[in-house]
């Protein structure tokens, strides 16, 4: 009996220490956004990521892609998940965070992975990851500020004697424009779709819905930190008058407010977009021609700008769940081959490393462009990732260039609305009704804007301002 | 009891009992009209699919393209051992969902036009309240997949919509129109069970409805992608149905082409995008048009000539 | 249907049900619509609980689960949900878009399919007919995407084929998506081709269930084809083409969106004639994706919807007992 005993004891023993051995790497869902489907290779890149991060911090990750109505479903119904992708676009990250569905991690990044706090600067921290005073999300490094620039067909504007500045107002548009459509007839001039002309809205924060804003040219002025509905803010007024005069004279297509976009095929004399110093340099691969970069607006910094792409941490995840999150966060913004492999791919398979110029770069194979291939803030820092062959960016140069961008006054301020949920959702509903024709110039703002006034007025637009300037004044007041 | 063959109604009586030949000479326009307009777009669709995107690009969607190319297919092509797993997929969850639905939808119409059933009024009204008042998406989806688990599973694409109220109703009102009550009662003189009943003396008269309500269920479940969206994650790229494979690649498409204003550092590469929409739809509905004539088999008159005796 | 008794009770008349015995009969239909009865309180009585969302302000709790979330942490807001609805200046415009295209939906499909089912059963060749049959179901494929692209061919200002042959005759381009006039025949149009085969189908259907001697003994007593119709095939298409009737009175608060959204590209000159109520929603909701709001409506188009489909029933009931829900 005694030897019997002692022998299932002895097993009984062993068989704990074999499990707790093989406990050793933690398993972490991570939710991550895609717009339509998750890229085909990515059982294999997952793969070979997690045997890396296994090895280097003993902990895996499974990757789920999920598009915005999932992330929704996902998070209102209490779907389990460790880490999830959050921004001001998708996932929204301040309603998240203010209804407590978000790990608050503030002590925890400095204590457990310090070294991920020393990557991202302070002010990052505390503008984009923090809500309250508190940091609910990791964000991720990529291009912090928004720039708005015109693209320009440089070979076609400097055959008919055009100079392309590198910097030009808004409205010096017009010669352009008016010189194209002289020479060119097989194009307008300015084509878009509904959209309008991507980043154009950019030069004011907006509070609530595309109706209430704040804008950066009022900071200094006796109106600085007020917010106004998108009529009073006289720059934004100007462009849509401009639209509509270029619009009358037939450099912009007609049906702009009913097509989606301008297909990539064409070629568009002038585009428009938000980017960074420096990235329109010569020949654009995606374009096809050669192009030229003006920056009609910008470089601003405010936190929708810097709230593009975050990861947080779930609020009902264990401390150990969260630490090892984090871990991941860390080794993504440390381990530069680490963050290639979920950048790019497996390498061999899918890019090799080469060297341009004495930098290390990355050439992608086909492979890689067909089944991995998405926006690289997706899956982490773009900072730490190495550049492709064609698209090579000094980070620290654009950092460094942040210095002088126009940083908005309002801090981390965003509104709550609890209290003016019905009148958001009446005022938005007003809004789509313009938007498209007033983004693409179909509309006249002159004669339209009373009638406009009116619908939101009556939608209730007062008491969300009322609400948001109190809210607003009652934040600046804490600071 | 035989089944007729599709061709029996042209003899004999019918042929007497026929429209006026200058009738039928101002139906036939008609029809051939109607005919046009409806498969006008689908051949519409089908052009612009093999249309070159370069001369979309040029001169918009026309019937008569500047220039022809297949690589929009080409492109799909790419991508068969995905595609045609999802293919299977969709193929195996029409089936087995058209054969459930059936069984559900015809054993409740029938028991529903039994006039002398107890719960006959209970079950009508529980029929009818689904079919206005619902829970709502985030309630369904909580208690699919926290209660009854069909996450990640063949069935969360199955079951949900296997047994359409609208459609029990359907049969129920043809089961009381077209099944007299004299083949039911010969059938209890005989000794027979409901289920006996129900089986061997309804149903293969009721051909036309099962046919026609078959027909919808199939297409219901080959064009569903939405329950595919809710219930399936990434990495179960498996269980994936065609619909919902075609849908995301389309959206990934347009997602691109809508951002090439943004800064993605992706490269744009040249993606047939709108003759790769056409292909799209091109594929998804060829094969369920054709199944189409399948169904067109059962829809025959006369079953129930003979059938009443005496 | 109700077995009513007739008695004399101290020289009065009454009438009184008779009550019904559960018979082994209806034991047997019992187990035959059982696996139905338990698909149905499975998938739509238990998620049923759902419509309390539109009542209450619901915040998901990390770390509880979703009932409690539901039940306990969320607050009442009675009817606030809906006020978002009413804000809006166009809510009556709105209401008139959805329920008057409803109605014209609602009249035109049970007329033209019918009329049309009961026409392609006569033709001659029976081939003609097949071809038809197959053709006219096809718009049903094709998803609103799909033919919002079709009509922007036709419609679009600079290529599109109405523009190109109206230029070609000497005439002015029209902008169609700026212009609200045409848009409702259009949509109706529209609507019409796209869902009119389907309906076809379901009469095709029952037509040729008919048993074929009811028409041998309306020959023998000289009936022409006409009066063969409106005596035997009409009164018998008459239950279905009344539940399809009652069925659409009762969704005659939700249209399609894809119509209303898509086909039209959502072009805002237009909206005073295109926006239904659930293009609101989808509108007002874009930005917040608040599910309250979005059950408010929903359960407010079901609440609407079944009062009016009780009255339909009813009337359809006045004038032909045979026919009706219930």
């Amino acid at each position: 009996m005694k030897k019997f005993l002692s022998l299932a004891l002895a097993l009984m023993l062993v068989l704990a220490i074999a499990c707790t051995a093989s406990d050793e790497t933690q398993k972490i869902i991570w939710w991550v956004y895609a717009s339509g489907d998750a890229p085909i290779d990515t059982q294999m890149v997952v793969d070979a990521a997690n045997a890396y991060s296994a090895e280097k911090i003993g902990v895996e990750v499974e990757l789920i892609f999920k598009n915005e109505e999932q992330f929704n479903l996902g998070m209102s119904t209490g779907e389990p998940y460790d880490m999830t992708f959050t921004c001001d676009w998708a996932n929204d990250f301040a309603s998240n965070a203010y209804n407590e569905m978000f790990y608050d991690i503030t002590d925890l990044v400095k204590t457990a992975t310090p070294a991920l706090y020393e990557t991202i600067e302070q002010k990052y921290w505390d503008v984009a990851g923090s809500l309250n005073g508190k940091i609910y999300a990791v964000p991720t490094l990529k291009d912090m500020a928004s720039q708005q620039f015109f693209r320009l067909d440089k070979e076609r504007f400097e055959a008919i004697g055009c100079e392309l500045p590198d910097e030009m107002a808004f409205a010096e548009l017009e010669p352009l424009l008016k010189a194209y459509k002289e020479n060119y007839d097989d194009l307008y001039p300015l084509m878009m779709g509904k959209g309008g002309l991507t980043g154009m809205t950019n030069s004011a924060q907006w509070i609530a819905g595309n109706y209430l804003c704040s804008p950066y040219h009022l900071a200094g002025t006796d109106r600085e930190n007020k917010i106004i509905p998108f009529w009073e803010d006289e720059v934004l007024m100007e462009r849509y008058q401009l639209l509509h005069k270029w619009y009358d004279l037939g450099y912009i297509n007609p049906d702009a407010a009913t097509i989606e976009s301008i297909g990539a095929d064409i070629r568009a004399a002038i585009r428009s977009a938000s980017a960074w110093k420096g990235y329109y340099a010569g020949y654009s691969s995606w374009a096809g021609i050669v192009v030229h970069g003006a920056s009609y607006a910008g470089p601003f910094m405010s936190t929708a700008t810097m709230r593009g792409a975050m990861n947080a941490i779930n609020a009902a995840a264990s401390e150990e769940q969260a630490i090892a999150c984090l871990k991941y966060l860390e080794l993504l913004n440390t381990d530069r081959t680490f963050r290639d492999i979920l950048r790019y791919g497996v390498e061999g398979t899918h890019f090799t490393y080469t060297e341009v110029n004495g930098n290390k770069v990355v050439e992608r194979t086909e492979q890689s462009n067909n089944n991995w291939s998405m926006d690289s803030f997706v899956t982490g820092s773009v900072v730490n990732a190495s550049c492709t062959t064609d698209s090579y960016y000094d980070w620290e140069e654009i950092f460094a260039d942040y210095e002088n961008a126009i940083v908005s006054t309002l801090g981390t301020f965003t509104l709550d609305k609890t209290n003016v949920e019905a009148e958001c959702a009446a005022c938005s509903a007003v809004m789509e009704k313009y938007t498209a024709e007033m983004l693409t110039g179909t509309l006249d703002i002159d004669e339209k804007l009373e009638t406009i006034k009116a619908e939101l007025i009556a939608a209730g637009i007062e008491a969300v301002q009322a609400e948001a300037q109190a809210q607003l004044d009652a934040y600046l007041a804490g600071k | 009891m035989e089944k007729k063959k599709k061709s029996v109604p042209q003899d004999g009586f019918n042929r007497f009992n026929r429209i006026k030949p200058a009738t039928n000479a101002v139906f036939t326009p008609i029809f051939i009209l109607l005919a046009i307009i409806t498969f006008l777009p689908v051949l519409f669709v089908l052009i612009i699919s093999i249309s070159s995107e370069a001369s979309i690009a040029q001169n918009g969607y026309s019937f008569f393209p500047t220039k022809l190319s297949l690589e929009s297919y080409a492109y799909l092509w790419q991508s068969k051992a995905y595609i045609g797993r999802a293919f299977l997929n969709s193929v195996g969850i029409t089936i087995v969902g058209t054969i459930i639905g059936l069984c559900l939808t015809s054993t409740l119409g029938y028991v529903l036009s039994r006039p002398n059933y107890y719960m006959k009024g209970v079950y009508t009204w529980m029929l009818i309240i689904p079919m206005l008042f619902s829970g709502g998406l985030v309630a369904s989806y909580m208690v699919n997949t926290q209660i009854y688990h069909l996450k990640n599973t063949y069935w969360a694409m199955i079951l949900p919509g296997a047994c359409s109220p609208f459609y029990v109703i359907v049969m129920r009102t043809f089961f009381q129109t077209t099944v007299p009550d004299s083949i039911i009662e010969s059938g209890k003189i005989d000794g027979a069970s409901q289920l006996r009943i129900f089986t061997q003396l309804v149903l293969p008269i009721s051909l036309p409805v099962i046919a026609t309500i078959g027909l919808f269920l199939t297409f219901n479940y080959w064009n569903a992608w939405y329950s595919a969206m809710l219930y399936i994650d990434s990495n179960h790229r498996d269980l994936y149905t065609l619909q919902y494979v075609l849908i995301s690649i389309e959206k990934n498409i347009s997602f691109m082409a809508r951002n090439e204003d943004f800064l993605t550092e992706e490269s744009m590469r040249n993606l047939p995008t709108e003759t790769m929409r056409m292909a799209i739809v091109m594929v998804v509905v060829i094969p369920i048009a054709c199944s189409y004539p399948f169904f067109q088999r059962y829809f025959v008159g006369g079953l129930t000539i003979g059938a009443v005796k005496g | 249907m109700r077995k009513d008794n007739l008695s004399v009770k101290g020289g009065e008349c009454v009438i009184r049900k008779k009550r019904k015995r559960f018979t082994w009969d209806d034991l047997e239909l019992t187990l035959l619509s059982l696996p139905s009865i338990t698909w149905l309180i499975t998938f739509c009585y238990v998620p049923m609980f759902g419509i309390v969302f539109a009542f209450k302000n619901y915040k998901y709790k990390p770390g509880e689960g979703f009932l409690y979330s539901l039940f306990v942490s969320s607050k009442w807001v009675g009817l606030k949900n809906f006020e978002f609805l009413f804000r809006s200046p166009d809510i009556a415009n709105i209401f008139r878009n959805t329920l008057g295209y409803n109605i014209i939906f609602l009249l035109i499909g049970v007329t033209l399919p019918v009329a049309l089912a009961i026409m392609i059963t006569q033709l001659h060749s029976r081939r003609v007919a097949k071809v038809c049959q197959t053709a006219v179901f096809l718009p049903h494929f094709l998803s609103w995407v799909v033919i919002s692209y079709f009509v922007f061919a036709f419609l679009s200002t600079d290529k599109g084929l109405l523009n190109s042959i109206i230029t070609s005759l000497g005439g002015e381009r029209i902008f169609w998506y700026q212009d609200p006039k045409y848009w409702p025949y259009m949509l109706v149009f529209i609507n019409t081709w796209k869902t009119f085969g389907y309906s076809m189908v379901v009469y095709m259907a029952t037509i040729t269930g008919i048993d074929q001697s009811l028409y041998e003994s309306a020959v023998i007593d000289g009936a022409s084809k006409w009066q063969q119709t409106w005596g035997i095939t009409i009164p018998l298409l008459r239950p279905v083409i009344s539940i399809m009737f009652i069925m659409n009175v009762g969704h005659i608060f939700s249209t399609d969106f894809g119509l209303f959204y898509q086909v039209t590209r959502d072009s805002n000159s237009i909206i005073n004639v295109t926006q239904t109520l659930d293009v609101y929603v989808y509108k007002a909701l874009m930005q917040s994706n608040n599910y309250n709001y979005s059950s408010a409506v929903a359960l407010m188009q079901s609440v609407f919807g079944c009062i009016l489909l009780v009255i339909a029933n009813k009337v359809v009931k006045k004038i032909d007992p045979e026919s009706g829900m219930f």
